[in-house]
């Protein structure tokens, strides 16, 4: 029965790690609807912005520029991206916007990093063979969401919890905790951002180098009772 | 060819935790089905290798394919995206029989840890006998279906990728609870169960799925999800005619499969009731 527990418990660890591999620029699949096929010169856009409530961070737009009036897709156009803030406070971003960064080649995406929670005004810019156009829309942008910190707190607690079950001799637990502390804590500290914390492979990245160095420093204990 | 065309053919998805997990399935698979091949031959056949890997691949091709990035701008291209995830590779999967041959494919420590799992008195078995039973594996199925495509509900996933996910893990999920008593595969959760009794099972799902195809494709007349009027229009569809090819696709895709399930379900009463016949008059039995 303990070997049983022991694979519910890498399930949920193999769990935990899924969830924070899910990509974030998986606008492919729309995001919250900014614009709807709104006049821009001589085109027509459509934008949705990811994530929801737009937080400070990364803020990932997808743009659809089409031609009027049938709104078929526009292909060859050249997209950028302006983001301002229109709270008094001085502060702007901008940014390209490419085919098939979201997986879809039929929409342009962008990641725009801003910098503070506030008022901020994005601004869509196309150019294609039609002309130029451009359209614009106002964000009110929150500050970090908390949970990806929770769920990180979360996910070091249950590979420490894990690898203390695992490993039986006193030391080697006091050692593989500290050692899963010491890799994976300055990693949480990174995600200042929160949304770094949804890129593909970033969570898979901590978990993978926190489990090997601290079933390393495990593995070396018991080797080393071994030899005595 | 059409710049459109090259587009969407080219806008493949690279999403690692969806590979690896197809990849992992795939793998684990195919390992244990080698093993049990050299241990007895007959315990792991070939078309079952084919019909699991078929399974894998309906999957690959739903989530990751140019399927996923269409079915954002085409309501008919998300609803064969739903077909694959509900009516193709979960039947494809569990007629694979896989859970021996993934049990197989783990490592022996792993793999006497699993099989614990699947014990008679275990707990984990418990539940997956309760929830593949056939009144809670039809509604689980049938509501997950209704709900995710109540306009709000759908406008959700359409506006979260998480919430996209959500949806495509509960479709599948629940396709899978819906398919096990149809395929029933190992382990026989609930000994055997009539065909004409899997064959009741299966009518009234196919009555469900017509139903909501019909609303889909005639009776409502007005655009369900406005996400779609939002889009760039292909191939001069719009999205009302989208909107009724969803519901066609819905009706004809599910309508052909739960006919196909049921004449083989009919041949395969038929054939038991032959055998049997056949065993009572070589024993000098009575019919």
């Amino acid at each position: 029965m303990m070997r049983a527990r022991r694979l519910v418990c890498v399930i949920l660890t193999a769990i935990v790690i899924s969830a924070f591999s899910v990509p974030m620029t998986a606008l492919a699949n729309g995001g919250t609807l900014r614009l709807a096929k709104v006049p821009a010169g001589p085109h027509l856009l459509s934008v949705w912005t990811q994530p929801d409530p737009p937080r400070a961070g990364r803020l990932d737009i997808g743009v659809a520029v089409m031609r009027p009036p049938e709104a078929t897709a526009i292909l060859d156009a050249d997209v950028q991206i302006r983001a301002e803030r229109i709270d008094g406070i001085a502060g702007a971003a901008t940014s390209p916007a490419t085919r098939g960064a979201g997986g879809n080649l039929l929409l342009y995406h962008a990641a725009l990093e801003l910098p503070a929670a506030g008022r901020w005004r994005v601004t869509v810019l196309a150019q294609s063979p039609l002309g130029n156009g451009h359209a614009a829309f106002d964000l009110a942008v929150e500050g970090p969401s908390p949970l990806p910190w929770i769920l990180g707190v979360l996910a070091v607690a249950t590979a420490v919890g894990w690898l203390l079950w695992r490993l039986k001799p006193r030391r080697g637990r006091a050692v593989a905790g500290l050692g899963g502390l010491v890799v994976a804590l300055p990693s949480v500290a990174r995600g200042r951002h929160p949304d770094e914390w949804q890129e593909q492979g970033f969570g898979v990245l901590i978990f993978a180098v926190s489990f090997i160095v601290t079933w390393a420093a495990g593995a070396l204990l018991r080797w080393r009772r071994r030899r005595r | 060819m059409d710049v459109t065309l090259t587009a969407i053919l080219l806008s493949w998805k690279w999403r690692l935790d969806v590979i690896a997990l197809i990849g992992t399935c795939g793998a684990m698979y195919v390992v244990g089905w080698c093993r049990l091949r050299r241990r007895d031959p007959r315990g792991a056949s070939g078309w079952r290798l084919g019909l699991y890997v078929a399974g894998l691949a309906a999957l690959y091709l739903a989530l990751l394919s140019p399927i996923d990035a269409l079915g954002s701008l085409l309501f008919s291209v998300h609803m064969i995206q739903h077909e694959l995830l509900t009516m193709v590779a979960p039947p494809l999967l569990l007629l694979g029989n896989p859970l021996p041959a993934v049990l197989w494919g783990l490592p022996r420590r792993w793999r006497r840890a699993a099989g614990i799992l699947l014990l008679p008195d275990a707990w984990t078995r418990w539940v997956l006998r309760v929830l593949t039973l056939m009144p809670v594996a039809w509604l689980l199925y049938v509501s997950s279906l209704w709900l995710w495509h109540l306009p709000a509900v759908y406008g959700a996933s359409l506006r979260s990728a998480v919430v996209h996910d959500v949806q495509h893990v509960s479709f599948f999920a629940t396709a899978l609870l819906f398919w096990w008593p149809i395929v029933d595969p190992a382990p026989r959760l609930h000994g055997h169960v009539n065909h004409a009794v899997r064959v009741v099972y299966v009518i009234p799902a196919a009555f469900q799925s017509q139903a909501l195809g019909l609303i889909f494709a005639f009776l409502t007349g007005r655009i369900l999800y406005p996400h779609y009027e939002t889009v760039p229009r292909l191939w001069d569809f719009t999205p009302l005619q989208d909107q009724s090819a969803a519901g066609l696709i819905m009706m004809q895709v599910e309508g052909l499969i739960y006919l196909m399930v049921v004449l083989v379900l009919i041949a395969r009463l038929f054939a038991r009731e032959e055998r049997l016949t056949r065993w009572r008059e070589e024993h000098g039995l009575e019919p």
